[in-house]
């Protein structure tokens, strides 16, 4: 690798990596996700929901990496799906599909796909 | 407008009532009494018996319903801590609050005020233990709950803000600036499970004792969160919060900085990836009020 492609230590210094700092700019720009922000004023809503019969933790993911999703870690019941997305309940084995800030189910996995 | 100085007599009278009133009730029977035996002769004198009551039971009516009003309203403002302590327990840490700091406003929600402050400094001086022998739940743990109830308190009183979108305009903020979180989110690390217990208690609303689950083996952090009418968690990886942290007490550039320098190499290459998609969340989900002037904040208590 070139020296000049590799950041700087980051040791000791304030200043982040170039490479750090342009994802954060990135990230607190939304540069690279459509606003989910326009559904604020919708109400949380599960919009399709099928029956899977025991869906595992590893098919979950491999379905939300299909759709270039982020698997979240949820809260057991009174958790929250930050986007738009969909979510697997163990519990009953409904997977669903829902709207940005979509309601979460008391157990299973949530996928934020924003598309 | 002015208002006239009271008569001395009524100042007087209004200062021993006011005594009478914030002595704590007696608990050595094993049930909350109100001790008229100890009553300010003064004031007995003052205070005219009925038909039915003398002059100390008509005055020990208002003692009691003053530290029963007040331990009601703060049970349910910090209910966690009521039912990991027991009520019995809970109480008497209320009376050193309400010792403490007592309600001096119209609006009996701000009596909860720093109740979790108060919990600190007294349990710092006693033996968690002597709460309860049978059911010992550790002072920290307490504390714990305690931040937890007060977070959900804020957050649920908060009124709705508009949050902060950072747009290219903001880009000389970045290097002079941290970021303000709205009244409507809090942060909360836990060393016990206790959001998701707190959570449930809202949506199960119950009166029995529940007991402490086991620590977690490194704490845990939330993001609690109102949205529209309802309340959320969001987990946290601990460095998102150590980044959200951060972003609060630093301008984004040094906060990054600091972000990097404190994460192990090895950690290092998946970091701007991360914290891409942690700003993103953290906007979308509206959790920034504004920018603000640094201001170190003090270190709290773990």
């Amino acid at each position: 690798m070139r020296p000049d492609l590799i950041d700087p230590p980051a040791e000791n210094a304030k200043a982040p990596s170039s490479k750090l700092l342009c994802a954060a700019l990135t990230g607190i720009l939304a540069m690279a996700l459509p606003a989910c922000a326009d559904d604020d004023s919708k109400a949380p809503l599960i919009t399709s929901s099928e029956y899977v019969a025991n869906l595992s933790a590893e098919a979950f993911k491999a379905l939300c990496d299909a759709r270039s999703g982020t698997v979240e870690e949820m809260a057991h019941c009174g958790g929250l799906a930050t986007a738009r997305g969909f979510s697997y309940d163990t519990t009953n084995g409904q997977l669903s599909e829902h709207t940005c800030k979509g309601a979460n189910t008391c157990a299973g996995w949530n996928c934020v796909t924003d598309q | 407008m002015t208002w006239p100085n009271s008569p001395e007599w009524l100042l007087e009278l209004q200062t021993r009532f006011t005594a009478l009133l914030r002595t704590p009730l007696d608990r050595s029977s094993g049930s909350l009494r109100a001790d008229t035996s100890a009553y300010d002769p003064a004031l007995l004198a003052a205070a005219l018996p009925n038909p039915t009551l003398d002059s100390a039971e008509r005055l020990a009516i208002y003692h009691r319903q003053y530290w029963f009003r007040l331990f009601t309203a703060l049970q349910g403002l910090y209910p966690l801590t009521a039912r990991l302590a027991g009520y019995w327990h809970f109480n008497d840490l209320a009376a050193h609050h309400l010792l403490k700091r007592p309600p001096r406003g119209f609006d009996i929600d701000t009596i909860g005020d720093e109740f979790e402050l108060t919990l600190a400094e007294h349990l710092i001086e006693n033996d968690p233990l002597a709460l309860d022998s049978r059911r010992p739940v550790p002072a920290a743990a307490l504390r714990n709950a305690a931040q937890v109830d007060a977070a959900f308190q804020r957050v649920t009183r908060a009124p709705r803000s508009e949050p902060l979108r950072p747009g290219p305009a903001d880009a000389p903020r970045f290097d002079d600036s941290c970021l303000r979180l709205t009244a409507n989110v809090a942060l909360i690390r836990e060393h016990w499970p206790l959001c998701e217990a707190r959570m449930a208690l809202a949506e199960t609303p119950s009166d029995a004792p529940i007991p402490l689950a086991a620590p977690w083996p490194t704490p845990r952090h939330w993001l609690l969160t109102q949205q529209t009418s309802r309340l959320g968690l969001v987990a946290l990886s601990p460095r998102e919060a150590q980044l959200l942290d951060l972003l609060q007490q630093l301008p984004l550039t040094q906060a990054l900085g600091t972000l990097e320098a404190t994460t192990p190499p090895a950690e290092r290459a998946l970091l701007p990836e991360a914290t891409q998609t942690w700003l993103a969340r953290s906007v979308r989900l509206g959790i920034w009020a504004d920018w603000a002037k640094p201001r170190p904040r003090a270190k709290l208590p773990p």
